[in-house]
């Protein structure tokens, strides 16, 4: 007799205080809200909604939900999903209840941990407070909950189908996975870092036959591309070099609230052994013996005294870099220093490169996804 | 690019020995597109022009066999100078400081870029060319560089022609 027409999870466009977010699911699809409707919302990748935790948190999360009844004797009834949504009475008007606001109880984004959700909402309803509860209709929804509203180059406005640096949901699906269960910026960077490193040489490889030339980030990001590589297609094929590994790696921890930028260094710097993405042989990157440049995802103003993630390479991390013995350390959070400091710089440059291996602060941005 | 960078690629590959100099004059070729026979041998799995870029970018994707996959990419720039713009800030994307200009009888283009047979970069005319590996068997470019190039280059004197 009574059923659910829509659920709003973004009811608020304008601001993520007490909803969902704007996203949209990739460069060509875009998530209208309503989320869920009747008839059309089977399985939770029909229903999406992505909560920022720093933006809600100490806040009430409120959805909005549509009713009808085909009974017209009943004028009133109280609708609830325990231990999701709190009940509430909603009241029917000519067989509709437009949209009314209901409190979520405890929901994801209260565990304050990047991750993703899938919820089997069970509503109930029951006809008033002595009278017993009945089942009405099962929905399925896909919850992101990210750190922070994304930054840069994502953005949430304006709100419509043009405006394709809404945050995809296609990306969400690898950045909250890459970092389930992070609780502060450097921690989900750092997990991002972990994982485009892990995808070579399965997925993607240090281009070496190319020269180490940009395949995904000459001159935005082709992130269409790299996620279809990343779901087993061809993309723009399986090498990959700096630029790249530092578009993915800040583009995709910028999902989630993270506050990274492409950045180089340079120009033209001797290198100590390395372990490229994808490889297994430490060498001074395909043999080659030095960089034009190098490109990272960097913290603030990417100068010597901030910190860099470098998913596209792992350096040497003894205590004298410059020969073997090795030990792998990616580079996640680690100042890039200066000459002396053995920190990043002096690890990846020699020490006859290391005067030629500068921050270029000039060259910081955040490509545009495309 | 950054000002730095620029100047550092200037140097690195002698760029006052070629910029801005190319045996042709004629008018720019435009409106390029791959329509699968230009390079053969090969099969053209996915082609897109991009008009919004500056310059226009033709981005191609060919393979041949299970595992042998090409991306050659054409830009088409407003004239010779602004192709040998094109070629430096190709060389800024390259991270390798093995690059080197290819400057035998033989080499395709006007001005060309290589590391060893498996990616070349040139530039014919207006026109901006690079040939690279996409799988994970690398072949060598330079017979594919040497058939785009002549056709670039017929389609180039037909231009000149008109």
């Amino acid at each position: 007799m009574f059923a659910i027409e829509a659920i709003k999870f973004n009811h608020d466009t304008s601001a993520a205080k007490h909803d969902a977010f704007n996203i949209r699911k990739n460069a060509t699809q875009f998530i209208s809200v309503p989320e869920w409707r009747r008839f059309t919302c089977a399985n939770p990748e029909d229903s999406r909604a992505a909560y920022a935790i720093a933006a809600t948190r100490g806040r009430t999360i409120t959805i909005e939900v549509s009713l009808s009844s085909t009974d017209p004797s009943v004028a009133i009834a109280e609708i609830r999903v325990e231990h999701h949504v709190k009940m509430r009475p909603v009241t029917f008007i000519n067989g509709q209840t437009g949209f009314v606001t209901f409190e979520l109880i405890n929901p994801p984004v209260a565990h304050e941990r990047v991750g993703i959700w899938d919820l089997e909402w069970h509503w109930e309803y029951r006809l008033g407070p002595h009278h017993p509860w009945h089942h009405l209709v099962i929905t399925r929804h896909r919850t992101y909950v990210v750190l922070d509203l994304p930054t840069s180059p994502w953005n949430q406005g304006p709100y419509n189908a043009a405006n394709t640096q809404l945050p995809w949901t296609d990306v969400l699906d690898h950045a909250c996975r890459w970092a389930d269960g992070a609780t502060s910026r450097d921690m989900a960077a750092a997990l991002v870092t972990q994982s485009v490193y892990a995808l070579g040489p399965s997925v993607v490889t240090y281009d070496c036959p190319g020269g180490g030339s940009s395949h995904y980030s000459w001159s935005n990001f082709d992130c269409t591309a790299f996620i279809d590589r990343l779901r087993g297609g061809i993309g723009n094929g399986v090498y990959v070099n700096c630029s790249d590994c530092a578009t993915i790696l800040s583009t995709f921890a910028n999902a989630l609230g993270c506050d990274l930028w492409q950045s180089r260094m340079g120009w033209g710097f001797a290198l100590n052994a390395l372990l490229a993405i994808g490889s297994s042989v430490w060498q001074t990157a395909c043999g080659w013996g030095s960089f034009s440049y190098h490109e990272v995802a960097w913290e603030a103003a990417c100068t010597a005294n901030d910190d860099v993630f470098d998913a596209c390479l792992e350096v040497n991390g003894r205590s004298d870099p410059t020969s073997p013995p090795y030990l792998p350390l990616l580079p996640q959070d680690l100042r890039f220093g200066n000459p002396g400091d053995l920190v990043y710089r002096d690890r990846l440059a020699t020490p006859a490169g290391r005067p030629n291996c500068n921050p270029q602060p000039a060259t910081r941005q955040r490509r545009l996804v495309v | 690019m950054h000002a730095e960078q620029r100047r550092f690629l200037e140097e690195r590959y002698d760029a006052s020995a070629w910029h801005g100099r190319s045996p042709r004059r004629g008018r720019p070729l435009k409106g390029f597109t791959f329509e699968g026979v230009e390079i053969p041998g090969w099969a053209l799995l996915r082609t897109q022009r991009d008009d919004r870029e500056e310059p226009p970018a033709i981005r191609s994707i060919w393979s041949r066999g299970e595992d042998r996959l090409l991306a050659v990419d054409l830009f088409e720039c407003a004239s010779v100078k602004a192709a040998h713009d094109q070629l430096i800030e190709a060389l800024g994307n390259f991270e390798s400081d093995a690059i080197e200009r290819q400057a035998e009888k033989g080499a395709p283009g006007d001005v060309a870029f290589a590391l060893g047979d498996t990616m070349v970069l040139f530039a014919r005319g207006n026109l901006v060319v690079l040939i690279r590996n996409a799988g994970r068997t690398a072949v060598s470019v330079r017979k594919v560089a040497r058939e785009l190039d002549g056709l670039l280059g017929e389609r180039l004197e037909s231009e000149g022609r008109r």
